[in-house]
């Protein structure tokens, strides 16, 4: 009883969904955690996907996370389950990341796949999304380019939103230090899109 | 814009500031000088326009659609759970793998070859660290196999008729610098090489009233630094200097024997170091070990 108390005290319907899914699968039940998964996965990927640009190894990173957060249920402590899946994501993420810089390897290859756009209503101007299109492809090459701290910090400020404090614990660096990767990988992104730059300018 | 504005003083200008600036991340101390970079610099201005435009299009970026991408469904199955929810050990395999603990390598090799430096330096137990480090017990002892009694047979005391005796000793002495003793047995001392072993043909009359002056605890070393060289080093060279009266030591040849004193290191340090180099070897071991445990499984 004592561990349903705080899933009643929950008003949000998708944290209240996932903290009965966290319990069930605590509890053996392993169709609760894919419930979980099936949720969760493709928000991971893509967080993944934009920390290591490249499919298989974002596929790895996301399989590894998932593993680790089912060996780890029982170390849930509540809260939001997203964030603590983002988290064992983004550790694990790094832990590629590293594994990277000692085994030194191609650069991460282009995005093949460009058949994906950015949703658009009715009343749109075509040439908007063309803009938008290209816009989106040399900010993402951009990214791919610099280094893998400063783009972690990137995505997890700019993109998915996390504060300096969050990013600080999530990567087990200084409030300082993922200010300072921000700000030189953003001045990184400007000398790399320095071509491009008319596309970003209002 | 920015491009063409830039003025040759921009080159000096700190384009971090600006960057904080951008981020509206600023110390108070900081914020006049970076706006007064804005200000008078149109680069810094461009660029601060061109971080706060590219922050926000990054801000922008469309969700990735991973079903466009995404070639795999990462559910588990009950395979992937039986092996997840097994032992811990497991667990602690893969920890051991973990890119995070790649530094434990380098440590291991670190630790190992301070703890065998420490080891050699210290000398114990190493019969090869020579006779300067060796701890005062042996070194107390003498020379080489002086282990061999008198009615042995071997060649030793008593045995040597030869005249060679006194150098051999000397010559053993200082070309091994063994750790022996004939001291390990007072029990049952030896006769007085001086007694039986005639002075060698060859020794100065001073060298050789050395040995016969010696005590049964006297370094074998003495004798090799006196002694002049010319026996070839045999074995069962003894030195036959037990039963000689303690009294017939000078005052000044005790001071060696104290040095060693000091010099023995304490079984608590050698200890350290062995540990430190048994951690080194576990440390340097410990990822491919997890790793080929892990590939068997």
């Amino acid at each position: 009883m004592e561990d349903q108390r705080p899933i009643a005290g929950l008003d949000d319907p998708t944290q209240r969904r996932d903290a009965i899914l966290v319990e069930r699968a605590r509890g053996g039940d392993l169709a609760a955690f894919n419930d979980l998964v099936a949720c969760y996965q493709d928000q991971l990927y893509g967080l993944v996907y934009r920390m290591v640009p490249d499919p298989d190894q974002a596929s790895d990173v996301v399989q590894e996370a998932f593993f680790s957060a089912y060996r780890n249920l029982a170390g849930f402590r509540g809260g939001s389950v997203k964030s603590w899946l983002n988290r064992i994501a983004v550790n694990a993420a790094m832990d590629l990341q590293r594994a990277r810089r000692r085994r030194p390897v191609q650069p991460y290859p282009e995005l093949e796949d460009e058949s994906w756009q950015p949703p658009a209503g009715p009343d749109v101007d075509p040439e908007d999304i063309a803009l938008d299109t290209e816009r989106t492809r040399v900010l993402e090459d951009a990214l791919r380019q610099i280094g893998d701290d400063q783009r972690t910090a990137i995505v997890l400020f700019d993109v998915e939103g996390y504060d300096y404090a969050e990013i600080a614990t999530m990567t087990g660096v200084s409030l300082g230090t993922v200010k300072s990767r921000l700000h030189r990988g953003r001045l990184a992104l400007r000398a790399l899109l320095d071509a491009h730059m008319e596309l970003f300018r209002g | 814009m920015s491009v063409s504005g830039r003025t040759p003083q921009h080159a000096d200008h700190d384009t971090f500031l600006v960057a904080q600036l951008a981020a509206d991340d600023l110390r108070p101390s900081e914020r006049p000088v970076a706006l007064a970079l804005a200000a008078d610099c149109d680069a810094c201005a461009g660029l601060l326009a061109d971080l706060r435009a590219i922050a926000s299009a990054t801000s922008d970026l469309p969700p990735i659609p991973a079903t466009a991408t995404r070639t795999r469904d990462f559910r588990l199955t009950e395979a992937d759970a039986a092996r997840l929810r097994r032992g811990s050990w497991r667990r602690w395999l893969r920890f051991a793998q973990s890119p995070r603990l790649s530094f434990t390598q380098s440590l291991g090799v670190g630790l190992a070859t301070i703890g065998l430096a420490g080891l050699l330096i210290s000398g114990t137990g190493l019969p090869f660290t020579g006779s300067a480090s060796m701890p005062a017990p042996e070194a107390a002892a003498g020379g080489p196999a002086v282990h061999a009694a008198p009615g042995d047979g071997s060649p030793g005391v008593g045995a040597s008729d030869s005249g060679e005796f006194t150098t051999r000793v000397a010559a053993d002495a200082s070309a091994t610098a063994e750790p022996a003793t004939g001291a390990s047995s007072p029990a049952a001392p030896m006769p007085s090489v001086a007694a039986q072993a005639p002075v060698a043909p060859g020794a100065s009359p001073e060298s050789n009233a050395m040995v016969e002056s010696l005590p049964p605890d006297e370094d074998a070393t003495k004798i090799a630094d006196s002694a002049p060289a010319g026996g070839e080093g045999g074995e069962g060279g003894e030195g036959g200097t037990e039963g000689l009266p303690a009294d017939s030591v000078p005052a000044g040849d005790t001071q060696p024997q104290a040095a060693a004193n000091v010099d023995a290191p304490s079984p608590w340090a050698n200890a350290g170091w062995l540990a430190l180099i048994v951690a080194g070897l576990f440390l340097l071991f410990l990822r491919p070990f997890a790793g080929r445990i892990a590939s068997r499984r």
